[in-house]
Formats: C-alpha cells, sequence, structure tokens
C-alpha cells in the first residue's frame, strides 16, 4: 500500500479553520496517509521549502495536496523553482476550493463532497507512478530553408551566436522576391544596395555553409538528429544531420490576365515598381507618353493581405511628389497595422492622394485609350450615401494574387508539417507560438506562413533566431518523459497512430523483439511504431486510438483516469 | 425518484474544460452535486471504453468538456475524441440504452458560466430519463 503524506492547503484563509480541522480529524484516520501538515500559503517560497523538509524526512512515497487548483500548484512551483525532494508525478491535488468550498454553501454538503474528491485523489496518487527526466545533446548546427531576406536574416543571428548554419536555396544567388522591390516604405536605403550588402556578409561568415541550387529531397528524424538529403542541381547529394529547422521558402504572386485586365494600361502592382525605377523625374512616360493620372485598384483578389496596401501607397508617394502624377487608390479597406504606416498614409494624404472606398466592385470601360474607372464610395459615414465616381486615367494598377511557392505543398510532405487553408505552411499556434510549426525542432517563418512585407519577415526572423537559440543554448534539450510509449511485443503495425499523431513524433522503426504478429522464418527485428520521447507533447490521442491497446501516457495511465471517475469497483 | 441525483463523469480537457470548472469555482456557480471531474490532457485523450466502462459502473451520463473544433492545442484531439463519441452514439442504440446520456460540450477557458449551464441541463435531462439502467449496482 502506498504511504502518503498529506499538506492541506489553507490559500490563505480561503479554507476555513473548522473545515480545515475535520478535513484533518477524516484524512488522519485513513490507513495509507502517513502525516498530514496544514500550511497557511503552501504556493509561497516558504510554504514550499518547509514541505521541502518535511518530504526529505522521508517515510511516505506519493504526496497529497488538499487545496485549490492543481494549476496553482504547478504553476507555482515553476515559479518558486524549488528543487522539491520529489518527483513531482507522485503529487496529486485534490481540489476543494475550487470544486466544493466555492460552489456548496451547505457545510454538511460541502463537507461531504470533499471526502469523496480526497478520496479520488488518494487513488489517483496511488496509481502514479515516478517519471524521470531526460536529456538529448543537441549538436549547435541548423538547416536554413530559404535564401531570401528572412532566410538570411536567421542566418546572420544564429551565427552571430555560434550556430553552424546551412543556408539552403533553390536558385543561384540569394536575396529572393525582396529584390522585386525598388524602395522600401520605411527605409531610406535602395533595397538593391542593402541586399547586396547582407549577402556578401553571410558569405564573409564562416559559421554559414551556402548551398545553392539545391533542394531538400528528403528527411528523417526529429528533434536534435534530423537527417536531411539535398540534392544539388548538378546531382550531388549531401547528407547533412542537424538539430533544427527553420522553413523561410517565402511566396509567388500570379495574376490571371482576362478581359480588360489584359489591356495594355493595366498593370500589377511589381511591373509599376520596376518602371517607377526607370522613370527619370520630372516626367512619369508610359510607353513613350506622359502619364497624368494612376488609379490603384486593390482588394480585388487578396482582402486580408496588407503588402498590397502598403506599396501601393508608397508608390503614389513617389508619384505625387517626384513625378506629379495624380493617384486615387479604389480599396476596401487601407490596411496600415504595420511600424510607421499610419504616418504614410497620412503623408499620402496631405499630398493629395485620393482614396475611396468601395463595396461592389468597381466597373471598368476604355474611352479613348484611357481606362475609366467608375466606383460607387462608401467612404461617408451614412451607409446609404454612395457617391458615383467615375475616374478617367493612364494607367490602372491592380494587385496580384499571392499564392505559396510550389514546393510548399511537397516541402509539407516531407517534413510532415501542416499546410493551413490557403496551402501555406501553418504555425502551431496563430496567437501563441507564431514561428513554431507543429513538429518540435522545425519553425516555419516569413512569407511561406503568410505573405507579408520586408518589416514584418525581418520582424519574425528575429523571433525565430530567438526561439531556435532558446533550444540549442543550454547544449541540450531536457524533458521529462511524461510521454507515450509503445509496448512493441504489442503493437500490430497497423500505422493507426503514426497517421494521428499531430505532432509526427511516432516512425515505424525495426526495434523490438518478436511479438505475436512476427511471421515465422524471419530473424530480423520486428518493426514496430515508436514514439520519440523528445519529439512527443503527451497529448494522448494515439493512446486512446490504438486498436490493440498497445500505447500507455505515462503520466495519464487508465489506472489513474479510473481513479478520478470515481465508480465502483 | 424525487430525490435521483444522476451522476455525471465530465471529462475535461486540460486546456480548456478544467480552467473553465476552475472558472465557475471562482465565480461560485451552482453545480449539480453529483458531478465527478476528470482531468484529462486533451479530450483526444479518452478513449471509447471510458465512456462505456463510466456507464456501465453507475454513471448516469457522461459529458466531454473540451476545446472547440479547429482551436485544439493538439490540433485534432477534439475532433477525434467527437469521433469515438459518435461511434458510443451507435452503440448505445443498438443496446438501446438513450444515446443523450453521452454528449460533448466546447468551450474555452472562461467560459464557466456556459459548462456548470450544460451540466445543469444535463443533470435536468437525466433526471427526466431516469436511472441508468445497465448500470451494475441497479
Amino acid at each position: 500500500m502506498a504511504r502518503i503524506g498529506i499538506f492541506i492547503d489553507a490559500l490563505q484563509g480561503s479554507i476555513s479553520t473548522s473545515f480545515r480541522e475535520r478535513i484533518a480529524s477524516y484524512v488522519e484516520g485513513l490507513p495509507q496517509v502517513v502525516f498530514c501538515r496544514v500550511e497557511e500559503n503552501l504556493t509561497s517560497s516558504e510554504g514550499l521549502s518547509r514541505m521541502g523538509k518535511r518530504l526529505e524526512e522521508g517515510g511516505v512515497d506519493r504526496v497529497l495536496i488538499i487545496g485549490g487548483s492543481p494549476r496553482l500548484y504547478e504553476t507555482s512551483f515553476q515559479k518558486w523553482g524549488h528543487p522539491l525532494p520529489f518527483n513531482p508525478y507522485l503529487l496529486a491535488v485534490a481540489n476543494i476550493r475550487e470544486q466544493v468550498l466555492w460552489t456548496t454553501a451547505d457545510e454538511e454538503k460541502a463537507f461531504e463532497k470533499a471526502k469523496g474528491i480526497i478520496t479520488k485523489a488518494l487513488r489517483t496518487a496511488s496509481a502514479s507512478q515516478p517519471i524521470e527526466t531526460q536529456s538529448l545533446p543537441l549538436k549547435p548546427e541548423v538547416l536554413v530553408l530559404g535564401g531570401g531576406i528572412t532566410g538570411i536574416s536567421i542566418a546572420q543571428a544564429l551565427a552571430k551566436s555560434g550556430v553552424h548554419v546551412f543556408l539552403l536555396e533553390k536558385g543561384s544567388q540569394l536575396g529572393g522576391r525582396v529584390l522585386e522591390l525598388q524602395t522600401f516604405y520605411n527605409r531610406p536605403e535602395k533595397v538593391r544596395q542593402w541586399v547586396e550588402e547582407k549577402v556578401s556578409e553571410v558569405s564573409r561568415t564562416s559559421n554559414i555553409t551556402l548551398l545553392t541550387q539545391a533542394e531538400l529531397k528528403y528527411l528523417e528524424g526529429h528533434l536534435g538528429r534530423f537527417q536531411a538529403k539535398i540534392r544539388s542541381r548538378d546531382g550531388r547529394e549531401d547528407a547533412l544531420q542537424v538539430s533544427a529547422l527553420v522553413v523561410a521558402t517565402g511566396y509567388e504572386t500570379q495574376r490571371e490576365r482576362k478581359g480588360i485586365y489584359s489591356h495594355k494600361r493595366v498593370i500589377t502592382l511589381s511591373e509599376m515598381e520596376k518602371l517607377l525605377s526607370q522613370a527619370k523625374a520630372p516626367s512619369f512616360q508610359y510607353e513613350g507618353k506622359g502619364v497624368g493620372m494612376v488609379t490603384y485598384l486593390l482588394d480585388g483578389v487578396n482582402e486580408d493581405i496588407k503588402v498590397d496596401s502598403i506599396n501601393a501607397i508608397k508608390q503614389s508617394l513617389q508619384l505625387q511628389e517626384s513625378f506629379q502624377c495624380q493617384v486615387a487608390i479604389l480599396c476596401k479597406d487601407v490596411k496600415v497595422s504595420t511600424d510607421g504606416m499610419e504616418r504614410l498614409y497620412r503623408r499620402a494624404r496631405e499630398k493629395g492622394v485620393l482614396f475611396f472606398k468601395y463595396e461592389e466592385a468597381p466597373k471598368l470601360s476604355i474611352v479613348n485609350g484611357q481606362i475609366q474607372v467608375d466606383v460607387k464610395d462608401t467612404a461617408p459615414i451614412q451607409k446609404k450615401d454612395q457617391w458615383p465616381v467615375s475616374i478617367l486615367s493612364d494607367l490602372l494598377i491592380t494587385s496580384e494574387d499571392f499564392i505559396p511557392a510550389p514546393e510548399t505543398e511537397n516541402l509539407s510532405r516531407i517534413l510532415k508539417i501542416h499546410l493551413g487553408s490557403r496551402g501555406f505552411l501553418m504555425e502551431d499556434n496563430p496567437q501563441l507560438l507564431r514561428v513554431r510549426s507543429n513538429r518540435r525542432g522545425i519553425f516555419v517563418t516569413g512569407g511561406c506562413r503568410f505573405p507579408q512585407e520586408v518589416s514584418e519577415s525581418l520582424t519574425e526572423a528575429r523571433a525565430v533566431a530567438e526561439e531556435v537559440m532558446a533550444l540549442l543554448s543550454k547544449g541540450d534539450y531536457t524533458y521529462d518523459l511524461a510521454v507515450a510509449e509503445v509496448d512493441p511485443k504489442k503493437c500490430a503495425v497497423c500505422y493507426t497512430c503514426p497517421r494521428l499523431c499531430p505532432h509526427s513524433a511516432i516512425t515505424v522503426e525495426q526495434y523490438a523483439e518478436k511479438n505475436i504478429y512476427t511471421i515465422p522464418g524471419r530473424e530480423n527485428k520486428w518493426g514496430a511504431a515508436k514514439v520519440d520521447p523528445a519529439a512527443c507533447y503527451g497529448c494522448g490521442i494515439c493512446v486512446a486510438e490504438c486498436p490493440a491497446k498497445a500505447i500507455t501516457l505515462r503520466h495519464v495511465t487508465d489506472e489513474q483516469i479510473y481513479a478520478q471517475m470515481n465508480l465502483m469497483e | 425518484m424525487a430525490d435521483f441525483e444522476p451522476k455525471i463523469v465530465a471529462f475535461c480537457c486540460d486546456q480548456s474544460g478544467y480552467p473553465a470548472v476552475d472558472m465557475a469555482g471562482t465565480l461560485k456557480l451552482d453545480f449539480p452535486r453529483n458531478v465527478e471531474i476528470v482531468r484529462v490532457p486533451c479530450a483526444g485523450r479518452i478513449e471509447t471504453i471510458y465512456l462505456l466502462k463510466a456507464l456501465e459502473k453507475g454513471a448516469d451520463g457522461v459529458m466531454i468538456f473540451g476545446c472547440f473544433e479547429e482551436n485544439c492545442q493538439f490540433l485534432r484531439g477534439n475532433l477525434r475524441a467527437k469521433g469515438r463519441l459518435s461511434y458510443a452514439h451507435r452503440m448505445l442504440e443498438k443496446i438501446g440504452l438513450e444515446k443523450e446520456r453521452l454528449e460533448i460540450c466546447h468551450l474555452a477557458t472562461n467560459s464557466g458560466v456556459k459548462l456548470v449551464e450544460a451540466l445543469n441541463r444535463k443533470s435536468e435531462q437525466l433526471r427526466k430519463l431516469g436511472p441508468n439502467p445497465c448500470s451494475e449496482n441497479m
């Protein structure tokens, strides 16, 4: 029988003295209870050190805390960082504050209910098993996929911290899509010069190995032991072993040219960017003729992406200031939610750029070789007021459709990471874990996650560098073995668990001794599913789904769950 | 039958259901008396056998409190739980037991009120259905 030590946490008076005493006298009468201590505030550092002292005296092999929510203790034990002389998984919590005292007014009923919860918790504690920690050595080596501005920035930041980076680029040179821009909206530098400086810096850094004209063919293994196979354009294959992997492959754009959109005076934002770099002040020429009126038509294809808005406002300012053109911007919403954009938008208004807000798609027609745009402006406060406006312009500039790079889908299959609804790579949590993928040790960032502006990509690159350093800086990854575990003797290799694992932590490997499913006459090791403990998050989906019941979750066993259900034996 | 207090086993996902229980406590909301809270790391941990075992061993109803769909910390855990629940529903249909005894409820960490409402509604419903006839202690 387990010998259980009990701490009653009064939670600074939340549990009244009389109730505490009744509970104490009840539990002291139970056979498996060794001692029962009352603490005024167990979650304080003093309370915790007193608890540690009592446990050092020994005599017990399980601990039960009667008090508040288990989440409270879990966070405060982490906060105080007090090394308990005790395996934390041998500890159970009976939550009588939230579940009994605060929800039951009558003391007699409350006592009965508390007794039930304590019985449950005692059984859960008896069923618990100690769980040891393990550590996995991590070499400071990282593979970065994609030599765009995000990949370059990550490689530089990591190299500075002493990590060896393999920078993989499918093209022949670094830089990526940023080179399609001519100017930044928030930096004075010229793009080409700025990128070239960065690229030459990368080639000078000894910590960065450049692999151009190459692509990832194959990836095996988990955090700390990723084995990548890389094939160069000339057919050479390299094997790399890295600790972590960053995906920064970027996005592409496309534009369908149909009907009026195939007219030569309708061009896209990136074409306009090129024209602007070639134009010479004081007048803007298009096909040999001066341009007076330019209209931007945005939000036709991508309504929630702000790259178009930013580029259009940046270009319109250039047109108004350097070339004396009149610019009108038609959009559903002006998106200014990046650093410095609000200021730029206000400057554009001051310079005389016209903004129109539309809901119905504007009508386009050609009048005397010029493009006429008829739009119902809904900018007035009253929704029912719509002002019909028609603009006759020399150039109409439209936005492009952002699509994931063509290799994204294949890459997600190789890396076993998820795709979002639009075919871009999916982050683990859009709010909290924006640059982590669903697999530990693989990060997604930049345009392959969501089409974004250069400044945002740079911020994300910094975030990824921090995340990777947080993982690698200690030299090893220490984790509790509170994970799923396959009993290879029972595994029938049905491939249910590798398919269901949300973190791709399960693979089938030949490591097991023979089991009942072994084909007679075959001598080699039998294949069975294997959970990589460093990659497992401990959710228990595979445990519940395994048809052979070959998988157990070490910290939430069947026994513990049945104990919590408090059913008849 | 007037004093029949249905026993409900409530599986609570550690990401949403369990914080919601804490929230309900903090708000001092009235719980039905006979509820057993079971803390699981994810709704995906709940096996079909747990649902059926609960009914076999004395529970009148089972609730699963998990995260909203597409909001699972482990991506698909709550969908797996939903799938297993409908499998259990089909089994109950075959043996002639009301499938209302098993239910999944999606909520967020701050949905203490919703949780208590769901439990009270379930308790009321089970009171109408009467005690679980396949329970061994009948």
